[in-house]
């Protein structure tokens, strides 16, 4: 049976996006905007109902880093930095010591003071430690191996609340980063499904497959997975060859205007129905 | 003396920006444009760009609002919940209507300083589109390129004062794919073949890296580059290399060859700390210790729109005065 998922972050309807505003503008209460951004994360949950995995549309995080960088002491979110060859910006994760937990992400919240919503039954992303490390600013004098094995001590402990989980790492570009990242993963305590969404676009050919699994962990792609799905076009696919490898969107779908993000899911599914 | 330039775009009044799509937009524009060319002339600019690009909603929108073969289809991030109308391009792109003439010859009734009319670049416009039509992407620059050079030709028979006719091709989205950067340049000098009697100049920002232009970039038949540094540097005083991490890189572009008028990014535009005249100062100092000081223009990392009208007008002052400063340090 072949399988198809979305990856990353989903996009926000605009009605969120407007709520968002007028609540940091003040003329919107806390309550009337956790209503909007609850009635999106069902409907994103519900719209996803026949694919291979529902992924839990993570509308609270404004970047892929940011609950840590939020959450973690000693740990900022720093000037905004373009992510990957895209025009979206991310707030650079700045480590001033060695990165520690505050309370579990279960309880934390984002900037706005709303939830970072983890559904133990759907498919949950996490920042892959490998990445977040890659992209920050370092501004203590302590051994990258160190703040490495610290960061993948606390994302991995975080996994272990859910049962599946994607592990994002967009920054891994070369066969050299994606040697030390396996190492991480491989002395991962993590227990459960893992997809670890390896590949970015600007290294979208890679040769191998390449499957982060350890004793204790099942790679839901077997380590192959085909980003078919094109985020950054609003042409809508049509193929219906089939594909031995499961499918998936070749960046977050956010990348996507709202409405076009919906058809492209539609298909996804659609495209299993027929199969 | 150093010249000293805004970059584009302030922050709308709120009695414009809450026109939005309404037919009151029209009529209250002009208002706005007056007050920003008024605000930015007294906080002491020898060059007010565009006024502030207050007939302007946002830098893509607007021009390919005035382009045929685009459609929208909604928005995309930005950043956090800043979010941008992305446009499909769905068919043959061809210019509609003007994007900049109304401005333009309203800006030259009421400026007394120089103008500066900043032009959404061809790269940048292709970048930000989503493409459901061109086969390959050199073509969509073509055919913007060719657009846009309608537009400045537009502009240069619409030019009705005796100084040289300036125009900024905006292009922030020039670095993003580093394979790309010969594409880019190619584009650019196909907008601005031949346009002589022109000062074309050009305006990227927020570059990964600046050196992943080079050297392509020195063929780009532009005057002058002006680049963001401020959002990099640490606010600490001192003009050396420990002091200035966000200018040091201009180093590494004199030694590919870069010597064109660089307007160098002295105002962070993505904080409300205003900067202290000394730190601006500080700024300037260093780099004119390496680079050519008749070929340095002062301007900030980028358009304010991002501040209150009132925390831009105090950056600006601030920027004119560290400027003074410098000039009274140097002796120029």
């Amino acid at each position: 049976m072949k399988k198809m998922l979305v990856s990353g972050i989903f996009p926000r309807s605009d009605e969120l996006v407007k709520k968002i505003n007028r609540f940091e503008q003040k003329r919107d209460t806390l309550e009337s905007l956790i209503y909007t951004f609850e009635m999106d994360e069902r409907f994103w949950i519900e719209r996803q109902k026949g694919l291979s995995y529902v992924s839990e549309p993570a509308l609270s995080w404004n970047d892929i880093f940011r609950p840590f960088t939020l959450n973690l002491e000693n740990v900022e979110a720093g000037p905004l930095t373009r992510y990957l060859e895209t025009n979206t910006f991310f707030r650079r994760p700045i480590i001033k010591n060695i990165p520690e937990k505050k309370g579990s992400i279960l309880e934390w919240k984002n900037e706005l003071g709303l939830p970072f919503i983890f559904d133990k039954k759907l498919k949950n992303i996490l920042p892959g430690p490998y990445s977040f490390l890659k992209v920050s600013e370092i501004k203590v004098d302590i051994g990258r191996e160190i703040l490495l094995d610290k960061l993948a001590e606390i994302i991995f402990s975080e996994a272990k609340n859910f049962d599946i989980v994607e592990f994002r790492e967009p920054f891994i570009q070369d066969l050299e980063d994606l040697k030390k990242a396996a190492e991480i993963y491989s002395t991962s305590s993590f227990n459960g499904y893992v997809f670890t969404n390896l590949f970015s676009n600007t290294f979208p050919d890679f040769p191998l497959p390449y499957a982060l699994k350890t004793e204790n962990t099942v790679d839901i792609t077997d380590g192959i997975i085909v980003k078919k799905i094109d985020v950054f076009s609003t042409k809508v696919e049509d193929f219906s060859e089939k594909y031995d490898f499961p499918i998936t969107t070749n960046e977050s779908l956010e990348f996507l205007p709202f409405k076009i993000a919906i058809l492209k899911v539609d298909f996804m599914k659609n495209y299993l129905v027929v199969e | 003396m150093f010249y000293k330039q805004e970059i584009g775009s302030i922050k709308k009044p709120d009695y414009l920006t809450r026109t939005y799509m309404k037919m009151e937009f029209n009529s209250l524009k002009k208002k706005a444009l007056e007050e920003t060319i008024k605000m930015m002339e007294s906080a002491g600019l020898d060059n007010i760009g565009i006024g502030g690009e207050m007939y302007r909603w946002e830098m893509y929108e607007h021009p390919v609002d005035h382009l045929d073969g685009f459609v929208y289809y909604g928005k995309v991030r930005s950043f956090d919940n800043r979010y941008y109308k992305k446009a499909s391009i769905v068919g043959p792109i061809k210019r509609k209507s003007s994007a900049y003439i109304e401005e333009f010859l309203d800006a030259q009734q009421i400026a007394n300083k120089d103008l500066k009319i900043p032009i959404t670049g061809p790269y940048t416009i292709l970048d930000w589109s989503f493409n459901d039509y061109y086969g390959k992407r050199i073509d969509i620059g073509y055919d913007l390129a060719k657009v846009i050079r309608e537009e400045i030709i537009d502009l240069k028979n619409n030019w009705q004062r005796n100084d040289v006719l300036r125009i900024q091709i905006d292009e922030p989205a020039a670095s993003t794919h580093p394979d790309e950067i010969p594409l880019f340049v190619e584009i650019f000098n196909e907008t601005v073949k031949n346009l002589n009697d022109i000062k074309i100049s050009s305006h990227i920002c927020y570059s990964k890296d600046y050196r992943t232009l080079y050297p392509e970039i020195l063929e780009m038949k532009t005057t002058q580059l002006a680049l963001e540094f401020s959002n990099r540097d640490l606010l600490e005083l001192g003009t050396d290399d420990d002091s200035r991490k966000g200018f040091s890189i201009i180093k590494d572009l004199v030694d590919y060859g870069e010597s064109r008028e660089i307007g160098i990014g002295v105002i962070d535009v993505h904080t409300d700390f205003i900067e202290p005249p000394e730190l601006v100062k500080d700024r300037i100092l260093y780099v004119s210790k390496f680079y050519d000081i008749d070929k340095i223009v002062i301007n900030p990392d980028c358009g304010l729109r991002t501040r209150s009208r009132e925390i831009a007008y105090r950056k600006l002052i601030s920027m004119v005065e560290g400027t003074k400063l410098a000039e009274k340090e140097i002796g120029k």
